[in-house]
């Protein structure tokens, strides 16, 4: 099974999935701006949003409680989406089947992952653009595109990670409770919606593992909601390459141990 | 040497399993293979068969690379499951389990397409392959080919496995108990359906624990128990083995079956029982020409426990007393 073999599978099952469940499809479409909300009582919680926005620097309150949602979706949309794959998978009893199609499980998961999120990316893109068009007009449009496309730049790091959670979830058989503790982990130090300053130091510090703080200020900028610096950029861009580096290598490492753990125990 | 299509040699499994305990966890380990060794040959239908639990999943899961052995090895084609995985993948066609395996809210052809756009079917082929098994497997005659996963009959989900597994042309097929629960139209479609496959020089290896079905669709038949293989042969050479005795049949209502099994036991006979809802039917060995002896036992004990004997019979030996001879009996589930 070649990785394209994979991309048009996983293609064709996302959307003949939401053929198939009609409810779901609309849910999907509606579901952001149910975090809209959740970002607009936050905003109520300093005072009123554009007490939010001041506190967050940003010039467009709006367009922010919008993109934000948008950078809370696909942040962490990369761990969930490869690691609720083998989950999802593993429900349906369909695991198995896919384990022995493929020469190699860490490269169904590694593309699968990706298809999927980039998948529910574009999908949340598509849920937001309407509110952002008529918030903002067309350059709201294009900057929400253009937060998107730094966070699917900024999940790279997070894929091996993904995988990594997709293999202990199955090793554990403790079903979705490596993905509770790491995306409220995940969206707790990259500082979605609040300043990373309005942690404790140590957090802050312990935030700067964390690929998400960066797709996040990544996102920020693409958005315009600062001034965007040249060094800016560029710190954003290293940190993100060390990060890839780092946490893709360290997952290449663990996953093929954890491969074989998992097959010593049972694929189930 | 010509190679098997199948070849386990001494495969030994424990697995732990957790018995309670909420901070300190208890646990216990289980042996659940323990020394299992068959081959396969091209053009063969092996059967499995075993009690619940004796072992065959755990082997067939070995086998198709799902599960690694403690020690030991599989071989399918001469490749090793443990340390060539990727090659045996491509050369054998899974089913594990009838009820689930599919995506619910997909059609038969939604599903099949997906498993072959994965196992890398070439798109100009994909198609006619689909319609091939849909054929194959009945699906088409049944109407069911655009029917929901989650709106088929058992049998059509047993036939919808089959179709998955033959999508890839495997020579060689791993069948976990493939017409469990079915109807008895379903399991006949199938056993011809792997009947024609192995004519066509196809390797079946299939698990059961129906022994009728194992008796007339098997060339040779393993039988496991406890994680071991305890008689293998062609059915009808493992029946001689005990072609000196009968075997009295009795379906019994409202008994304790395992305090008939230990007395029957105490008088020198071997009995297999199996619960059926409110009734048990037991099969109890005894040599020629014992048969009044067992049937004037069976009667005392069951008037002594207060139950009542629905139906008695003396039956030829079948491949159920080659397990009682062989394992002492006790219960089939």
């Amino acid at each position: 099974m070649g990785v394209a073999g994979i991309v048009k599978a996983e293609l064709y099952l996302q959307i003949s999935w939401l053929r198939s469940n009609r409810i779901l499809f609309a849910l999907q479409l509606f579901w952001p701006y149910t975090a809209i909300l959740v970002i607009y009582v936050m905003g109520s919680a300093y005072g009123s949003v554009e007490n939010l926005a001041s506190a967050l620097g940003v010039e467009d309150p709006l367009l922010y409680i919008v993109a934000a949602s948008a950078i809370m979706f696909a942040a962490s949309g990369i761990i969930d989406q490869t690691a609720s794959v083998a989950l999802w998978h593993r429900w349906l009893g369909t695991l198995p089947y896919i384990y022995t199609s493929t020469p190699s499980f860490t490269r169904y998961l590694l593309v699968s992952g990706l298809t999927s999120s980039l998948f529910q990316s574009a999908f949340n893109f598509l849920a937001l653009a309407p509110a952002a068009f008529i918030i903002g007009g067309l350059s709201s449009g294009l900057r929400l595109f253009l937060v998107f496309a730094v966070m699917i730049i900024g999940a790279l790091p997070l894929i091996g990670l993904g995988i990594t959670a997709a293999i202990a979830s199955i090793l554990a058989r403790e079903e979705g409770n490596v993905l509770s503790f790491l995306n409220p982990l995940l969206v707790f130090l990259g500082g979605v919606f609040y300043p990373i300053e309005i942690l404790p130091r140590i957090l802050q510090e312990a935030s700067t593992i964390i690929p998400v703080r960066y797709v996040v200020d990544a996102a920020r900028l693409a958005a315009g909601f600062q001034t965007p610096t040249g060094q800016g950029i560029l710190l954003i861009l290293y940190s993100l390459a060390l990060l890839i580096v780092l946490y893709n290598g360290l997952a290449s490492l663990g996953v093929s141990r954890l491969e074989r753990a998992t097959r010593k125990r049972g694929l189930y | 040497m010509a190679t098997y299509a199948i070849e386990t040699r001494e495969l030994r499994k424990r697995y732990r399993t957790r018995l309670g305990g909420f901070l300190r966890g208890q646990y216990k380990w289980v042996e659940a293979l323990r020394g299992v060794s068959f081959h396969v040959d091209w053009g063969e239908i092996y059967g499995l068969l075993g009690p619940n639990g004796a072992g065959k999943t755990t082997t067939v899961k070995i086998i198709a690379t799902l599960l690694e052995p403690d020690s030991g090895d599989a071989f399918v084609a001469g490749y090793s499951s443990v340390r060539d995985p990727g090659r045996v993948r491509q050369i054998i066609g899974v089913m594990l389990s009838v009820e689930r395996g599919f995506f619910w809210k997909l059609t038969a052809r939604e599903n099949l397409k997906y498993f072959g756009m994965l196992y890398g079917l070439p798109s100009s082929k994909l198609g006619d392959k689909i319609e091939e098994v849909l054929e194959l497997t009945g699906l088409k005659e049944l109407g069911a080919e655009e029917k929901r996963f989650e709106d088929m009959s058992l049998g059509m989900k047993a036939r919808l496995g089959l179709a998955r597994a033959l999508l890839k042309d495997p020579q060689v097929l791993l069948l976990d108990e493939p017409t469990l629960g079915l109807d008895p139209p379903s399991a006949r479609h199938i056993r011809g359906l792997l009947r024609e496959l192995a004519n066509d020089g196809r390797a079946v290896l299939v698990t059961t624990h129906n022994m009728f079905e194992a008796e007339i669709l098997c060339d040779r038949i393993g039988i496991i128990s406890d994680g071991r293989i305890v008689a293998e042969g062609p059915p009808q050479e493992l029946k001689r083995r005990v072609s000196d005795t009968v075997s009295i049949t009795a379906t019994l209502t409202g008994i304790v079956a395992e305090g008939l099994s230990a007395k029957v036991s105490g008088s020198g006979y071997r009995m297999l029982y199996r619960v059926e809802g409110e009734r048990v039917r037991v099969r109890i060995q005894a040599k020629r020409g014992e048969e009044v002896e067992v049937l004037n036992l069976l009667t005392r004990l069951a008037r002594d426990s207060g139950t009542r004997i629905l139906e008695v019979r003396v039956e030829e030996p079948t491949l159920e007393d080659v397990f009682i001879a062989i394992t002492g009996g006790g219960r089939w589930e």
